[in-house]
């Protein structure tokens, strides 16, 4: 059994120093992942870093005085968490007859609310190298998406939550501003 | 009076004669006387005196007889007179006689010679009468001779009228036989389209009762294809529930860092399962959705077809009632057409009949016409008669200036 093992050991040895060295491997290419969604029949993508969870929306509780796309308030962890409806804040629509079932939970240092989804299609990894720096995109979307990638016929749209958050369609909540400005007055 | 001078001289000679034979005898019986044995002679001379004596008597008769035929001669010349014009026709002569012994003769003449005008004038007078009605029953025979003509006419066209009736009755009655054939034809169509009607209906209604199968059938399959719709539906919330627990699990491992690694595997390996069990889904769904259009559009056009064919029975129903308001229709023309044939065929017999009467009422015509021809042919010869008559008539003189014999001429010559 040594001769054998040490016969075999020769004859890599003189193989390995007889043979050519194998060729460099490729660089594995880099890629995007994140989650594929659709907020307000628009798929998009959004990075796994900005997403604090996808959860069912909840049992919601009106907020009075809000604007229409705030749904309400609900329980999360503990917490209270505002659930925002996806629909009519970037559809500029009002919200469809059928309930959204998910909602997306962003979770950002100073802010911490639910976007409803009309779509959750999962994890996706995608090439950077595809990623395109324009967002054809149109509507209130368009301002929030960093690029994108393009799937077949469909643009996924790149959701920066930063963006979002900057854009400040987020900081006014209250549809009565000018009214409690009249009571307040008189 | 030259006629009795004339007689004289013989009747005075025989005187003469008888009295010298007198005087002879005389004489004789004289010398007798004397002569005794001579009285034998002597009757005998008595004798021939006696015989003598009539012989004169007679004589003297004879004369007186012959003086009175001297006289009647004279008396009769008035009665031969007028015999000679009673003769001629001139029925006004009067017979006149001086002799008592003609006196009665002229004037039995003249009573004969009264009553013979009279009889003329009678027999003149209605014969006026009788020219004037034999002139109308002339016209009157003529005129039943046109008539007669234009009746025989008149029949001839009503004879030929009707012989085009007859034919238009021959042809009314082999049209209306050809009608019931195609009535009765008529009739086996409507029966045979009343059979087809029917196995139509049978026909449609089993259509029916299948596509109401099928429909059930259709109806279970959408109902399977809903359930499995509703069952991709399912699965392909339970996928959005997994790809849910992907997308948390992979952040939850991101979260772990170096020991949730390994659920990155997990995650990611989810992730493509999902992926495929997504595409595959939706195929399914996709699949599943056009089969459920496809069942609900055959459901569609089966209830579509089940309504065309109650409409079609519908339809085959009303067709059955049209048709048998046809064959009643038919039944009802039948029956006309017999009636119609039936009257025919008596019309027919009654326009052979009133042929018969007509050819009959034109023998009869052309009778009445040959009578009336005969009755213009007598009345013609009746009327030469009366002409021949009439001048006959005209030659007897029964006035003095002749006036009765003026009017009757004319009227022999109209007639």
């Amino acid at each position: 059994m040594t001769s054998a093992f040490a016969a075999l050991t020769v004859l890599q040895a003189r193989y390995a120093s007889k043979g050519s060295a194998l060729p460099p491997g490729l660089p594995e290419p880099e890629y995007w992942r994140g989650a594929l969604v659709g907020i307000a029949g628009t798929p998009l993508l959004v990075p796994a870093g900005d997403i604090d969870a996808v959860i069912a929306v909840p049992a919601l509780t009106a907020i009075p005085g809000t604007r229409n796309w705030v749904l309400g308030i609900a329980s999360h962890h503990g917490g209270l968490l505002p659930i925002y409806c996806g629909d009519s804040l970037f559809g500029q629509r009002l919200p469809p007859g059928r309930r959204r079932e998910y909602c997306l939970v962003i979770k950002r240092p100073g802010f911490h609310a639910a976007i409803t989804l009309s779509r959750v299609e999962g994890n996706i990894k995608l090439p950077m190298a595809q990623r395109e720096p324009e967002c054809p995109l149109d509507g209130p979307l368009a301002a929030c998406c960093n690029g994108g990638f393009r799937q077949g016929e469909r643009f996924l749209g790149l959701l920066d939550i930063s963006r979002l958050l900057t854009d400040g369609a987020l900081s006014d909540t209250s549809a009565r501003t000018v009214a409690i400005a009249e009571d307040s007055a008189s | 009076m030259s006629k009795s001078t004339s007689s004289l001289p013989p009747v005075l000679g025989l005187a003469a004669l008888v009295v010298g034979l007198l005087g002879c005898v005389v004489g004789l019986a004289i010398a007798l006387g004397s002569v005794a044995e001579a009285s034998l002679a002597r009757g005998l001379l008595l004798i021939v005196i006696a015989a003598l004596v009539l012989l004169l008597g007679v004589a003297g008769w004879l004369l007186w007889q012959a003086r009175a035929a001297g006289s009647g001669t004279a008396a009769s010349a008035g009665i031969t007179a007028a015999l000679s014009r009673l003769a001629e026709g001139d029925l006004t002569a009067v017979a006149s006689s001086e002799s008592p012994a003609t006196a009665a003769i002229a004037e039995q003449l003249n009573a004969a010679l009264g009553r013979q005008r009279e009889l003329v004038a009678s027999i003149r007078s209605p014969f006026e009468g009788l020219v004037t009605e034999l002139h109308k029953l002339g016209k009157n025979s003529s005129k039943s001779c046109e008539l007669s003509a234009t009746l025989s006419r008149e029949l001839q066209d009503a004879g030929s009228s009707l012989a085009q009736d007859l034919r238009g009755a021959d042809n009314l009655t082999t049209v209306s036989h050809q009608a019931r054939e195609a009535m009765s034809q008529h009739r086996q169509l409507v029966n045979r389209g009343q059979a087809l009607a029917g196995d139509m209906s049978r026909a449609s209604t089993d259509v029916r009762e299948s596509i109401q199968e099928t429909s059930k059938s259709a109806k279970r399959q959408g109902e399977l294809i809903q359930s499995v719709t509703t069952a991709a539906e399912y699965i392909q919330s339970l996928n959005t529930k997994i790809s849910v627990v992907a997308i948390n699990t992979r952040i939850e491992a991101e979260r772990a860092g170096e020991h949730g690694r390994p659920f990155l595997g997990i995650a990611e390996a989810i992730g493509d399962l999902l992926r495929e069990a997504e595409d595959e889904g939706r195929k399914i769904t996709s699949e599943v959705r056009l089969l459920q259009n496809l069942s609900a559009e055959n459901l569609n056009s089966l209830e579509h077809t089940v309504g065309a064919v109650v409409t079609v029975l519908d339809f085959v129903e009303r067709i059955d009632g049209v048709l048998e308001d046809i064959n009643r229709g038919a039944e009802k023309m039948l029956d006309m057409v017999d009636s119609m044939g039936t009257t025919t065929l008596q019309s027919a017999e009654a326009v052979r009949r009133m042929n018969a009467l007509l050819s009959s009422v034109g023998e009869q015509n052309r009778g009445l016409r040959e009578s009336a021809e005969l009755a213009q042919q007598g009345v013609v010869g009746l009327q030469q008669t009366l002409s021949t008559l009439g001048r006959n008539l005209a030659q007897l003189r029964i006035d003095g200036h002749g006036g009765a014999t003026a009017s009757g001429p004319a009227d022999v010559a109209d007639v």
